[in-house]
């Protein structure tokens, strides 16, 4: 994983330490689980992954209840719910919604 | 101020055809001139005002009309009467019906009888014109004057006030169970007790303490609270003032109780605890008796309240809903909070009853209802359609 971080060195222009963090963030996208950021690396994720970014001592099987949405996702689905099994294409600044709704 | 049934004594001394249902008067047997120039009859609705159980001077001079298009002797549209022609059955076992809007010039009507005897003129003039035996005072048809308000303590004038009467035959003398009384089933309670059910059962076996009326519909008073009665009487005593037949059970849910839920037609499910769900669940499939699942999931973080509320129709045999519903305990605290608002509870038990009064046909549909989800952060509602398709979000 890369630097996050934007690079700023003397005498650089602000334009110039605009471009190298675009040119960063194309290997790293910052996704908000339970508005928590987290920074993320590949192309899609599933419910699994999800559970432990938000529920980090959860187990396997203590995840096939939880209900997952997310928002802010790729075009032509771009919100919705994660069944279990699936996955979704993730773009910088997703928002997903993780939790085991079971409070009356 | 009168009561209802003396209106209609009052009416039916002026000759009419006159009988109360659904806190709308039916005058039956009115002449009027059809769009082919003979004389036909109607029905004409008029819903009553009331107060405090008691008859009030008509607020509004709108009125149903169960014949056709009322004419002039010449065809032409009827003089006095304007007609909006967009008909809906709005009292149960009635034809669909127009609205009807006249009034005395400059002011609405001072009673009841005014409001019908003008009605029945403008509606009849040209009918008796053409022949003048015609008259909607003629009491062929005598009918008993209904004093039944049915299961509420006393006339639902909000329905008859919009004309819904047809529709709430939908769910009407249907039986439903709650089962849970915390935030959301008190709301859900708060909810079809409005309704005009045969019979609502409530099943808990907590005490209304304090910290339940932070998350409770109404204001229970402090008095209340010192009672330590159990939140099923507490609820029963309480909505008992607007339906009759709210029906306490102090016990917990589980195989051994489940039973009880036998003669429901319906169960909204509102348990904290996931792990005493599948006795319910397994009960309510083998009585092949539908259910909402209603349930919240939420987390506090510097950016406030977030998470998610869930609202899950499951319908018999529908093991795909039935797999959404969580069933596990969380003994070790892995999801750690027991946030709830009131008003997402409020939330949650209104999305649940608008599931199943869609179920019922009271409210339309374009999809079979399953899982709703509505996140708190994004202010979005995900829907899952029931059966085999997932994935999808409104």
């Amino acid at each position: 994983m890369k630097d996050s971080t934007e690079h700023h060195s003397a005498g650089t222009a602000p334009g110039r330490a605009l471009t190298v963090a675009d040119t960063n963030a194309r290997d790293h996208k910052t996704i908000v689980v339970n508005g928590r950021e987290h920074p993320f690396v590949g192309d899609e994720i599933g419910r699994g992954e999800l559970a432990r970014l938000a529920f980090p001592t959860v187990t396997l099987a203590g995840q096939s209840a939880l209900t997952v949405a997310y928002d802010h996702g790729p075009e032509g689905a771009s919100h919705g719910l994660l069944g279990s099994g699936r996955t979704t294409r993730v773009l910088d600044g997703q928002t997903f919604s993780v939790s085991l709704c079971d409070k009356s | 101020m009168t009561n209802p049934e003396q209106e209609v004594r009052g009416l039916r001394e002026e000759g009419y055809n006159v009988a109360l249902l659904d806190g709308t008067l039916v005058i039956s047997h009115v002449p009027y001139v059809r769009a082919a120039g003979n004389v036909g009859f109607g029905d004409l609705l008029v819903p009553l005002a009331m107060e405090g159980g008691r008859v009030v001077a008509p607020r509004e001079h709108q009125a149903w009309w169960t014949g056709g298009a009322p004419k002039e002797t010449d065809g032409a549209p009827l003089n006095g009467i304007s007609v909006h022609h967009a008909g809906r059955s709005c009292v149960a076992g009635h034809a669909s019906a127009m609205m009807l809007c006249g009034r005395i010039r400059g002011r609405e009507f001072r009673d009841y009888l005014e409001f019908v005897s003008t009605y029945v003129a403008l509606l009849g003039a040209p009918a008796v014109a053409l022949d003048p035996r015609v008259t909607a005072r003629s009491s062929r048809r005598p009918v008993p004057v209904a004093t039944d308000t049915g299961p509420f303590a006393y006339v639902d004038t909000a329905s008859s006030r919009a004309a819904l009467g047809a529709l709430n035959a939908t769910v009407k003398g249907r039986t439903v169970g709650i089962v849970g009384l915390g935030g959301t089933g008190s709301y859900v309670l708060d909810l079809v007790s409005k309704c005009g059910l045969d019979a609502i059962h409530l099943f808990d076996d907590d005490v209304l303490e304090q910290h339940s009326a932070f998350r409770a519909p109404g204001a229970a008073t402090i008095d209340d609270l010192r009672a330590r009665r159990r939140k099923v009487d507490h609820f029963a005593a309480v909505y008992r003032g607007i339906h009759r037949r709210v029906v306490p059970h102090a016990v917990r849910m589980d195989a051994r109780t489940a039973p009880l839920l036998d003669p429901l037609d319906f169960v909204f499910l509102c348990i904290d605890d996931a792990a005493a769900k599948p006795p319910i669940m397994n009960r309510l499939a083998e009585r092949g008796i539908a259910y909402v699942d209603a349930g919240m999931g939420l987390y506090a973080s510097d950016r406030g309240i977030g998470g998610a509320i869930r609202t899950t129709l499951v319908e018999p045999g529908d093991d795909i809903m039935a797999a959404l519903v969580p069933t596990a305990g969380d003994p070790e605290g892995v999801y750690a909070t027991n946030i709830q608002t009131c008003e997402l509870n409020a939330l949650n038990a209104a999305l649940a009853v608008v599931a199943w009064k869609r179920r019922c046909g009271f409210y339309g549909a374009n999809r079979s209802d399953g899982n709703s989800v509505f996140v708190v952060e994004d202010g979005r509602l995900h829907v899952q359609d029931a059966g085999p398709s997932e994935g999808r979000a409104a």
